[in-house]
């Protein structure tokens, strides 16, 4: 195991989390209803004050890098790419999706769906067992999520209106806990850390919209 | 002391490594990457576009003018980084960078706001004039008149009451069929056109105030355009001239006129209008007939660039001004609260 620290700003507040080689993990869960810049380091230094580790204990870094509130993907992607300027370390990329489906318990480790809002009519949806993709992350409108169900799905903005005849499943564990446990799952399958990324890339998976403007022009 | 720079305000991200040794500063390293080429299709700046870009880009530039100075990240003494005014999206960027590698290196952040550091930007190349002395910051954003008492001392004179003079360039090039942006194409087609023969107004001229407008010269080359059914080259070429003659002369006149009026010898110019050719001409010759000394930055410090960040927060950490512990990006922040701390 490795001394990894972890942070997600995709749907609101900042989590955080920490893993330390001897197994401990450590959370935290911003108060702030947004992604505040003048939140985050102190959230990440209470991490370390903790668990007892300073920046150059850190052998690894993660990152939410989305789908999500644009703001909030660089936020985090930029916080950490300074924090690596000096540190150089390896770093995870997950689906900000896929740690919101670890945060719901599922009978059966039946596949669940996530589905947020992704605002001007579209949403974004994937579906997972665990920490298995079954539908990868997309951009949708809103009729072709319809189309993918009726099925279980877990939503942190989305309106439950938008999914009528589907089942709602709401998190049970902290959002910096689910990233812990899928990190936990990744460590372990992880094979040459030469080559992963340094820096976070957010996953938008829209482009901008004068990009969109552009395009239909 | 060694101060490394960040800006990320708009359109440019920009990493400057600033060293002051035994009262004598200079740059070791700077890098700018402009996004211009990204943005011209679009006819001007998108934000969320810029902000996505500085991502990509601002790690590695760090990184490069790191190496590129020969220093090691514990030899800094501290980040300074816009904090405003700017995009907002896009200041987030820099100045959560700048948080997460200064935390790091448990060194202190330093916020410093844009405009402070174009005022200051003329002492990048040559010694500061003796204060006061009066600067004309001119840019796509922005056109004022600033009365620089000190380092953190600064009063503003006049300002545009609508357009910024970059703005007018932008818009009147658009109207000419000419790229984004506009100030570089409208002086490029202009080198050859006769700056006579559109009578365009200048507006606020005849004013005693220090303020500027350039809603109505835009206008004004609207209607012009739109009367001709069909414009042949050397037509769009004198309208060129014509656009950057009237909005030359404005700038000139007003920078003038606030020197006299507050008694100050030295006008410093800043901001990416700053570069244009013309106006540097004009500027010159019609200082040199009024006895006043102009200062003008090297072309590439009148842009953007994070060589005057970290200039104005190495000048303020020298005169002992504070930096605030609680501060966030700030899309808005007005000059004279500076003044204040």
């Amino acid at each position: 195991m490795k001394n990894i620290l972890a942070l997600d700003i995709a749907f609101g507040p900042a989590s955080a989390c920490l893993l330390r080689r001897d197994g401990n993990t450590f959370t935290a869960d911003g108060a702030d209803d947004r992604p505040h810049s003048q939140a985050i380091m102190p959230l990440l230094q209470s991490l370390l004050d903790e668990s007892g580790l300073d920046w150059t204990d850190l052998d690894m870094l993660a990152a939410g890098v989305g789908p999500g509130s644009f703001t909030g993907l660089r936020i985090a992607a930029a916080t950490l790419a300074g924090i690596n300027s000096s540190l150089d370390l390896p770093l995870i990329e997950l689906s900000s999706l896929a740690i919101s489906a670890m945060q719901v318990e599922v009978e059966g480790d039946a596949p669940l769906f996530v589905v947020e809002d992704g605002r001007s009519g579209l949403a974004y949806c994937a579906c997972y067992q665990g920490d298995r993709v079954i539908r990868a992350d997309a951009c949708l409108i809103w009729d072709k999520v319809r189309l993918l169900g009726p099925a279980s799905y877990t939503a942190h903005r989305a309106s439950k209106t938008e999914l009528p005849g589907w089942t709602f499943s709401a998190p049970v564990i902290s959002r910096a806990q689910a990233m812990a446990q899928l990190i936990a799952s990744r460590a372990e399958t992880l094979g040459d850390t030469a080559s992963m990324p340094r820096f976070a890339t957010p996953a938008y998976l829209i482009a901008s919209q004068a990009e969109r403007n552009v395009q239909s022009n | 002391m060694n101060i490394l720079g960040i800006e990320t305000s708009c359109d440019e991200t920009a990493a400057a490594l600033w060293q002051t040794m035994d009262g004598k500063g200079r740059i070791l390293a700077e890098k700018v990457a402009s996004q211009i080429d990204t943005h011209a299709r679009f006819g001007g700046v998108v934000p969320e576009v810029a902000s996505r870009e500085h991502l990509a880009v601002l790690p590695i530039l760090a990184q490069q003018v790191m190496q590129q100075a020969g220093l090691t990240w514990s030899e800094l003494d501290g980040i300074a980084v816009t904090a405003g005014p700017g995009l907002m999206g896009a200041l987030l960027v820099g100045t959560a960078w700048a948080r997460g590698a200064a935390c790091v290196n448990n060194i202190p952040v330093l916020p410093v706001h844009h405009m402070e550091g174009h005022l200051l930007a003329p002492g990048l190349d040559h010694e500061l004039p003796p204060f006061p002395f009066v600067t004309l910051l001119v840019s796509g954003g922005h056109t004022l008149l600033v009365r620089v008492d000190g380092i953190g001392r600064y009063v503003q004179l006049g300002q545009t009451i609508d357009d910024a003079a970059g703005e007018c360039f932008d818009k009147s090039a658009r109207l000419l069929g000419l790229p984004y942006p506009g100030g570089p194409a409208i002086a490029k087609l202009a080198e050859n056109g006769d700056a006579k023969r559109f009578a365009l107004p200048r507006p606020m001229l005849n004013r005693d105030n220090l303020d500027f407008s350039f809603s109505g010269l835009k206008t004004a080359v609207m209607y012009a355009v739109h009367k001709m059914d069909d414009m042949d080259e050397q037509t769009r070429t004198d309208m060129a001239a014509s656009v950057e003659a009237a909005i030359c002369e404005v700038l000139v006149s007003k920078s003038i006129r606030a020197c006299r009026q507050t008694g100050s010898k030295h006008l410093l110019i800043a901001g990416g209008v700053a570069a244009n050719r013309t106006l540097r001409h004009l500027l010159e010759t019609q200082s040199e007939n009024s006895g006043i000394s102009v200062h003008l930055p090297r072309p590439e410090h009148c842009t953007d660039n994070a060589a005057m960040i970290a200039y104005a927060a190495a000048k303020r950490l020298e005169k002992g001004l504070a930096f605030p512990d609680k501060w966030d990006a700030r899309p808005r922040w007005p000059l004279e609260e500076l003044s204040k701390t």
